[in-house]
Formats: C-alpha cells, sequence, structure tokens
C-alpha cells in the first residue's frame, strides 16, 4: 500500500497538511490518573469501536501496540508521523489506530484519551480536516466526550481545551533559511498566535530546512476559522520563500547552481550518508527541481516520501534489525542512489 | 574536525543550541549527536514549564488577599482527587471534572491562554441536542413572561404547561 506522503508532487514548499483532534472518555480519569486496567479496558473500547463495526473503516485500520512494540518499530512509526515523540516514550499501555495507507491514525492513551490525526499531502488542510471530522463523528456515536458547553471538548492540558484541534503544515524553507531571514519571520508568527517546530514537533529541530507551523489557540475560534487563519499565515511565508528564491537566481546563481549540483553529485556516488547529511543534500536537490535549476533525473519516490524512509527507524525496518552506525550509514547511501537509479 | 564530545570520531554534526538567549554551537559526531539529542527527547519541554509558571502565578490583574490564595492551594477535585497544587506543577488534569473544581482559578489563566474563554466550535451531537432543548426552554420561559405581561392568559397557561412537561420529562419530552 502506498503511503500518503509518496503521492506528492516535488514542486511543493508546503509538503503537507495535518489536523490534531484531541477528545477523552467523559467516564475515565485522564491520563495521568487512569490506572493500568482503566487504560486497558478503554484501548480495548476504542478498538472495538472502530474494528468490529460492520463499516468500512473496520477493514481499513489496524490496531499496533505502541507500549509493547519494539524500539525499531515504535521509532519507525514516529518519523512517518504515525504517534508522537510522547507516544514513544509512554510507559503505560497505550497504542495506535492507523489506516493502512497511514493518513489516518488515532493515537489511545496519549496525553488525551484519543488523539484523532489526520495528513495530507500538499497544502490541503480541508481535506485532512473534513476525514478527522469524519472519524471523529463516528467515534462520538459511542463515546460520550467529556465535553463543557463554555469550553468545548475538555482536555488533559488546558492549552488544547475548545476545539481541541491543532492544524500544522509542513513547510520546506530552505532559502528563507539560507538568507538568515527565516528568523524574523519566526518571530512574527510568535506573535500571531502560532507555534513552529522541527520535523518532528515539539523541541526537534529543523532537518532537512523542514519546518512546522501551527496554532496555539484552540478556544474560541471555530475549526474553519483556526484552518483559515493558519492558511492566510501560511501563504505570507511561501510568498517570501518564493520571493528570496527569485531573488537568489537574480543575483547568486552560478553560486546556487554549483551548490545544487555539488549536492546532487554527493547523493549520486556516496557510499555512505548519516541521516543528517542525506537530508541536508535532498534539501538541496528539491530546492534545485522546484527552481528548474537542476534539470536531472527525478527519483522513483518524491523526496519527502525519500526524507520518511532514510529516517534510522524506517530504515532498519527495511532492511533488517542489528547493523551498527556505519552499517546503516551505508544501506541509506545504497537505498538512495538504488531510488535514483544508480546502483 | 573531531567530535566534540567523544574526541574519537570526526565531527559530522553542528549542532545550535539556544540558552537563555545566548547561542552556543557544538561539532559532534552523528552518534553524540543522537544521543543528545534523545537526551533532548526525554527532557520535559521548556513551554511546559512556561505553563506550570503561568498556572502557579497570583490571579493577574488583580492581587488576591492572602487568604485567597490559601483557599486556593486547598482546591481538590471530588472526582480524581488532584490538588490544585499538584495541578499547578504538572500542569495536566486528573479528569473532566476537575475543570469545575478549579473552575474559580482556572478561567483568568484560560483566558490567558486563549484570550477568551468561549468554545464557538464543532459540538458532539449529543450536546448539542441538550444545548438545543435548554434553549428552547428558555426561549418559551420569555414568552411566558410576554404572556403574562400582554394578559394572554390562555396562551400563558399552555405555555405553562409545555414548560412543565419540559423540565419535568426532560429531553424525550421536548418533541411533544
Amino acid at each position: 500500500m502506498k503511503k500518503w506522503y509518496e503521492d506528492s508532487l516535488d514542486t511543493d514548499i508546503v509538503v503537507s497538511s495535518r489536523i490534531r483532534l484531541a477528545r477523552n472518555y467523559k467516564k475515565y480519569p485522564f491520563s495521568v490518573k487512569l490506572s493500568l486496567p482503566q487504560a486497558e479496558k478503554m484501548i480495548e473500547e476504542t478498538k472495538k469501536i472502530l474494528l468490529e463495526g460492520n463499516t468500512v473503516l473496520s477493514r481499513e485500520f489496524e490496531y499496533m501496540s505502541v507500549f509493547n512494540n519494539k524500539l525499531v518499530n515504535k521509532r519507525a512509526m514516529m518519523e512517518s508521523h504515525v504517534i508522537s515523540p510522547e507516544l514513544v516514550r509512554k510507559t503505560s499501555p497505550c497504542g495506535v489506530l492507523v489506516r493502512n495507507d497511514e493518513s489516518i491514525s488515532i493515537m489511545v492513551n496519549e496525553e488525551d484519551h484519543l488523539r484523532i490525526q489526520s495528513m495530507a499531502a500538499g497544502m490541503n488542510l480541508y481535506k485532512a480536516w473534513d476525514l478527522a471530522d469524519k472519524i471523529d463523528n463516528v467515534l462520538e456515536e459511542s463515546i460520550e466526550y467529556a465535553f463543557d458547553e463554555a469550553l468545548g471538548y475538555l482536555t488533559s492540558c488546558p492549552t488544547n481545551v475548545g476545539t481541541g484541534m491543532r492544524a500544522s503544515y509542513m513547510l520546506h524553507l530552505p532559502a528563507l533559511e539560507w538568507s538568515g531571514q527565516l528568523q524574523n519571520i519566526l518571530q512574527a508568527i510568535g506573535k500571531l498566535g502560532f507555534t513552529v517546530r522541527g520535523l518532528y514537533g515539539e523541541g526537534t529541530k529543523a532537518e532537512g530546512s523542514y519546518y512546522q507551523i501551527s496554532n496555539q489557540i484552540t478556544l474560541g475560534q471555530s475549526e474553519s476559522e483556526i484552518i483559515d487563519n493558519l492558511d492566510t499565515v501560511t501563504m505570507q511565508i511561501v510568498e517570501q520563500e518564493k520571493t528570496i528564491r527569485e531573488r537568489i537566481l537574480k543575483d547568486r546563481k552560478i553560486e546556487f547552481v554549483d551548490k545544487i549540483y555539488r549536492s546532487y553529485g554527493i547523493i549520486k556516488y556516496a557510499k555512505v550518508l548519516t541521516t543528517k547529511e542525506a537530508m541536508t543534500y535532498l534539501s538541496d536537490i528539491k530546492m534545485g527541481y522546484e527552481m528548474g535549476i537542476l534539470n536531472e533525473p527525478k527519483a522513483k519516490i518524491n523526496i519527502y516520501g525519500l526524507v520518511m524512509n532514510i529516517q534510522p527507524g524506517n530504515l532498519q525496518k527495511k532492511i533488517g534489525l542489528d547493523l551498527n552506525n556505519q552499517e546503516i550509514d551505508e544501506k541509506r547511501a545504497s537505498f538512495i542512489r538504488e531510488q535514483f537509479n544508480y546502483i | 574536525m573531531l567530535c566534540e564530545r567523544c574526541k574519537k570520531n570526526t565531527a559530522s554534526v553542528h549542532v545550535t543550541h539556544i540558552n537563555n538567549g545566548e547561542k552556543v554551537e557544538h561539532y559532534l559526531c552523528e552518534q553524540c549527536a543522537k544521543e543528545t539529542e534523545s537526551i533532548h527527547f526525554n527532557t520535559p519541554i521548556s513551554f511546559q514549564d512556561f505553563l506550570t509558571g503561568l498556572l502557579d502565578m497570583p490571579l493577574m490583574g488583580k492581587s488576591p488577599s492572602k487568604g485567597a490564595t490559601d483557599k486556593t492551594a486547598l482546591l481538590q477535585c471530588p472526582s480524581c482527587k488532584m490538588t490544585y497544587d499538584e495541578f499547578s506543577k504538572i500542569g495536566r488534569f486528573g479528569c473532566s471534572e476537575c475543570y469545575t473544581a478549579f473552575k474559580s482559578r482556572l478561567m483568568p489563566i484560560i483566558k490567558n491562554i486563549h484570550g477568551i474563554n468561549e468554545h464557538i466550535g464543532k459540538l458532539p451531537s449529543s450536546a448539542a441536542d441538550e444545548l438545543k432543548f435548554k434553549r428552547e426552554l428558555e426561549q418559551l420561559k420569555k414568552e411566558l413572561k410576554e404572556a403574562i405581561r400582554l394578559e394572554e392568559f390562555e396562551r400563558a397557561a399552555q405555555l405553562r404547561d409545555r414548560i412543565r412537561s419540559m423540565e419535568q420529562g426532560g429531553e424525550n419530552e421536548k418533541m411533544v
């Protein structure tokens, strides 16, 4: 089954869209006060609703325990954004219901009882929201949610109360980063009630020039207002990135073309590549295609799909375990070469 | 260049940390970078500290008397037994009832975080029914007052009966 992120084109500054809804059962205490038997019961109950109903969903979804899973599997799921780093760290029963193309996942017993997550390629938050909304409606038929007339959906942390929704875009911003102007923009965004994080969320670095921008406020705005506001800010950032790319082409073209072709050369011939190195070069290559500078054959899957596939957990899962770091880096280089058709 | 941490492998990763506004740069090998990163992963996020700091602060804009602060510390959720003190340390509620139990202290904080404390987004359909029911009841009571004022007693009696049956029968009667 093709993953949702292998379906985008290498033309997008906005790489992906994500909606996350935080929901809690009314009848169970929240995560910090949830006993072990209660956690297990809650997980079973949620599985039953989705997997035993006579719907399309039951055929498309699969449950995976996260708590009882191998570290490499947990890591791979986190790298593909199916689960959050918080769920990887969790030391009590928890798991995830995931759709076969990984576009929807429902984390069970994360910070909230349920975290419905929906992903879409490119700038497409409404598509992601529609899906998340539908899944939420299905669950709601069987679950009485913790809800308050004035405060909306009650969540474990007061920062999520209200819609319980976090909408985010994953942006690829190499030119803004390179020009040193990104910091100013990020500061301005913070003042408008949005946050910016790295590829893997809170506390992670923006490797490969990927930045995740999301709403901070969840109360007092409707879901569509949140999405529309995020759209506006994101389009501004995309415009800025495009402007700088144009300026680079005008003022420093040869320097830039050289940088991109060097990266392409390394990707084409390197025998050992660390994750971070590979991500840096792939970032240059993605930008090179988009700016029409790099006129070389493309890889079998899009660059963002490649980035997901070469993360340590995903790579180890694909090629087998018990490799040391050097061997993993070798496998990474050969996997990438193969994707670009150079074996 | 050798890795700053293990001083064995070649440094291939450049890490920049910002500590209290000061930029600190490190040159590490991938392995050390991974290890320091995983430490990063396991430390509680700074936003959490920020939030709990906020929860611990006295009510903003008002200077509560000492008695009020003491009372706040004693707040406890009757359902899950979490105290406000415990909540302000971890920044997480114990259950949905905590919102009611800590309400007096919580509302200004929620307003600080979100700028407003009124939900206008999606409603679960069950809650939507209840809300509709409540609103309908309020509307009928208003009409009743109006009818009395206009001395339309026959209409007032009808309205009174409808309100009574709704209040007694609850939601099921609302279709009558």
